[in-house]
């Protein structure tokens, strides 16, 4: 009798550890599938492009700062070698393409 | 007219009259019992849709019985004893039952259809809402289906017939008599009947556990909302289901089967599947619960039943059902501590897989004492998880039970 009450309760352990281990396997796979269902849904999607916009505002902002900078020192060397030269392009505007095509096309 | 035979003319009552007096006053209180079942599950006392079929067969078995060409009693119903195959195929073009019995009931197909349509009814969600805790009340609403198999060894049944009368504890039906028809061929008729008919017991008896063991403050105790309610889509449900059927199944090839045929109802409910949900909820769950109700009655043949046995049987059922009532409710104490309050006890008799029968018990007794209070959703998670815990079980006593059999000195 000792021998089925002891088999008896280790069955039931066993059945407490099988039972929380599905328990966890289903949060488990309720999580993954969860997450898988958010990076696959419309909204993920368009605010994972709206930060792919904005970051590229910011490189853009970023390298037209830089140009700048870099026009600014390039022109006083301009200025001092070429004066003519720097006098016509004075005016140019500040637009990506123009002034990639500018400095690139010059040097 | 002198030579004709008024015995052998009304067999049934000449029968009846030549039976030693235990077959016969077993034979007349089986007719009454049929009868009062039919009567009970019209009235709604008990569980109609098992209960009257299987009454009436109860009731047509015992009354219909005949003199076979041998000169032995029998009768043209089924005969669950047959094993020979010559001999089973002769009976089936005879026995109007024996093909069902055969090929539907004996290999438990039966018991898987109903639990198609119960899968086909589950919605996953509650369940993956709240695992652990849904979990966590299953298991210990399985307290009579463990601590049985100690008292029904202690009273003189085998270990192979104990854990099959244990599974009574876990509250379904087709589990015992899958359990059943695994470890038990000589008692897997008795277990069964008795499992069905304590089955249809419950959804009366169980409130009045409840109402005994949980007072009337905490039974009113609201259940507040979750934070972020989660959605899970009809794509995540399926996926689910499939993992834990192939997980499951890999656990315990024994009830495979059975795993299969509840998860395979989930996965054509989240399929979306329209035709095939109504065939499985529809025509193929009423027609295998009506079919199962009709054998269960023709089986309760007066020469079967009159297994000394059955009287264990009957006090068993009882004691395991309880015992997992018990259990649930003080899982659900256990859970109204750990959360400092604010879970109501109740909730821990739905854990008994009795599906959706004590889920809407819990409800209702809730309802009863706080209208607003809405624990359903709770109720029903861990009402699933004891159909999970309970095919996990029945795992276990098929798979071990023969070896600690061998084991035992």
């Amino acid at each position: 009798m000792s021998h089925i009450i002891s088999y008896t309760f280790l069955m039931m352990g066993g059945a407490f550890i099988i039972g929380f281990g599905v328990a966890y396997l289903i949060k488990i796979i309720s999580f993954l599938l969860n997450y898988s269902e958010n990076i696959s849904s419309d909204e993920y999607k368009n605010t994972r492009k709206k930060i792919r916009e904005r970051m590229q505002i910011r490189r853009n902002n970023l390298k037209k700062l830089l140009l700048l900078t870099q026009a600014s020192s390039q022109d006083k060397l301009l200025n001092h070698f070429y004066p003519s030269q720097t006098e016509e392009n004075n005016d140019f505007d500040f637009s990506d393409n123009e002034l990639m095509y500018y400095y690139y096309g010059k040097y | 007219m002198e030579n004709i035979d008024l015995g052998q003319l009304f067999q049934g009552i000449s029968t009846l009259c030549q039976s030693d007096t235990t077959v016969f006053f077993t034979r007349i209180g089986l007719i009454i019992l049929g009868v009062l079942l039919v009567y009970l599950g019209r009235k709604g006392v008990l569980e109609p849709l098992v209960m009257i079929p299987m009454g009436l067969g109860m009731a047509a078995i015992n009354a219909g019985v005949l003199f076979m060409p041998d000169g032995s009693q029998g009768n043209l119903f089924v005969d669950p004893m047959v094993s020979d195959t010559d001999q089973l195929m002769e009976i089936m073009q005879i026995d109007f039952l024996q093909p069902l019995y055969t090929l539907m009931f004996s290999n438990g197909l039966i018991a898987c259809f109903i639990f198609m349509g119960i899968g086909v009814l589950l919605d996953v969600g509650y369940l993956l809402q709240r695992p652990v805790t849904s979990m966590f009340i299953a298991l210990c609403a399985e307290l009579g289906t463990f601590l049985t198999v100690p008292i029904a060894y202690a009273m003189g049944l085998s270990l192979h017939d104990s854990a099959s009368i244990a599974m009574v504890g876990g509250a379904d039906g087709p589990m015992v008599l899958f359990t059943s028809l695994s470890l038990s061929k000589d008692l897997f008729v008795p277990i069964t009947v008795v499992a069905y008919l304590y089955l249809g017991l419950a959804y009366g008896g169980y409130p009045y556990l409840v109402k005994l063991m949980v007072p009337k403050k905490l039974r009113g105790i609201k259940m507040e909302p979750p934070k972020k309610k989660k959605q899970y889509s009809a794509a995540t449900k399926l996926t689910f289901a499939v993992i834990l059927c192939v997980v499951l199944c890999l656990l315990f090839p024994v009830a495979a089967p059975l795993f299969f045929s509840l998860f395979i109802g989930v996965v054509v409910r989240e399929s979306g599947l329209k035709h095939v949900i109504d065939f499985i909820s529809g025509p193929l769950l009423y027609g295998s619960t009506f079919i199962l109700g009709i054998l269960l009655g023709v089986l309760c043949e007066a020469h079967l039943l009159l297994n000394p046995k059955v009287l264990i049987l009957l006090v068993l059922g009882v004691v395991a059902l309880l015992l997992s009532g018990i259990g649930g409710i003080l899982g659900g104490y256990a859970m109204y501590f750990i959360t400092k309050g604010k879970y109501n006890p109740v909730i821990g008799i739905a854990g008994v897989s009795c599906v959706p029968t004590t889920a809407k018990v819990a409800q209702k007794i809730v309802g009863q004492e706080n209208s607003s209070a809405m624990i359903l959703p709770h109720a029903l998670g861990a009402n699933i998880s004891g159909v999970i815990t309970t095919a996990i079980i029945t795992g276990i006593y098929i798979t071990l039970i023969p070896m600690i059999e061998k084991m035992i000195p």
